[in-house]
């Protein structure tokens, strides 16, 4: 099975650390997605967009500028008074109106195009689990 | 994981296959869905209760632009191969054009005034008189000339006087000359000739 290598622990670990890597994984390929939501990728930019849980969004960028190796972090917190942002370690602030219509158009995205990658997978899946989905 | 993956086939071909999920996976991938959704669905939520009809806004925005992608491609693309705005504005052209083309000559050159007797429930005299009468000079222009349609009253009554001046050696009414028969009425001297 090709998809193996993703995989190279799995076999060797007990339940709760096979679920959990698997767990990991998903995010992982789901991130990479997510990336490309805003659009193409410039060479030697690393982008990456996921839902870390039901209410954290992560949004993480890596570049390399005049020898200078960059990283920025910013992740929104959706809480019950409001969506917060909050940028390489800086102090949480709520987003604007604006940003809020650009964050909830990049969820959609995000959505619709894992959905449409494990489309094949989602039907075994939803079969599997006997209508979880 | 997530992708399709492109595995060599026999004879160089190259398939795209999504391989098997093992159990782990599998429930990986169940998890992710609803945390996903259910994230989505959150963060929905929150917004509209930050920012009021946010969510509305942008779905009444996302129907328009469909809409007017939609009518792009349907009306406009297939039925001329212009955009639709181009599409638009040549049809409103042409009905301008079609309504000044037509309009006008047709209220030149067919009085209501000619058939107002017989219409009016008039005696036959008055209709004969009706149409001995001069037409109206509003144009130089003749109905040949300006290539206007002549209504089939109209015809009718010219082709009537044109036996009539046969009969009896007048000459034939023309639209070019004579009083306004619009003002026409019963009380008005018999034309001379019947």
């Amino acid at each position: 099975m090709a998809f193996i290598k993703f995989f190279p622990s799995i076999l060797t670990k007990n339940a709760p650390d096979k679920r959990a890597e698997a767990y990991r994984q998903a995010i992982h390929e789901e991130a990479k997605v997510g990336g490309t939501v805003f659009g193409p990728i410039p060479k030697g930019v690393r982008r990456e967009f996921f839902c870390l849980d039901e209410r954290t969004w992560v949004w993480h960028e890596e570049w390399d500028e005049k020898g200078k190796h960059y990283v920025r972090t910013t992740r929104y917190d959706v809480r019950p008074h409001g969506i917060f942002k909050a940028q390489d370690n800086q102090p949480y602030r709520p987003i604007s109106r604006e940003e809020a219509k650009r964050f909830l158009v990049a969820i959609q995205k995000y959505n619709d195009r894992i959905d449409n990658e494990l489309a094949p997978y989602l039907v075994e899946v939803k079969s599997q689990f006997n209508g979880y989905l | 994981m997530l992708r399709k993956q492109l595995v060599p086939v026999k004879g160089g071909e190259i398939k795209g296959e999504y391989p098997p999920l093992n159990t782990w996976e599998a429930g990986a991938v169940a998890v992710r869905f609803g945390v996903r959704h259910k994230g989505k669905n959150n963060a929905d939520w929150v917004a509209n209760r930050m920012y009021p009809g946010l969510t509305q806004e942008m779905a009444t925005r996302a129907a328009a632009e469909l809409a007017r992608q939609e009518a792009t491609t349907t009306t406009g693309a297939i039925a001329t191969g212009l955009q639709y705005d181009e599409y638009a504005k040549t049809v409103s052209a042409m009905q301008s054009l079609a309504l000044q083309t037509t309009a006008k000559p047709a209220e030149r050159v067919n009085p209501p005034a000619a058939a107002a007797p017989r219409e009016a429930g008039g005696s036959r005299e008055d209709y004969l008189r009706a149409l001995e009468a001069p037409a109206p000079t509003q144009s130089a222009e003749t109905p040949a000339e300006s290539g206007a349609v002549v209504s089939l009253d109209e015809a009718r009554a010219r082709v009537l006087a044109a036996r009539l001046a046969a009969q009896t050696g007048t000459q034939a009414p023309t639209h070019q000359e004579g009083p306004d028969t619009t003002q026409l009425t019963p009380d008005m001297p018999r034309a001379a000739g019947f």
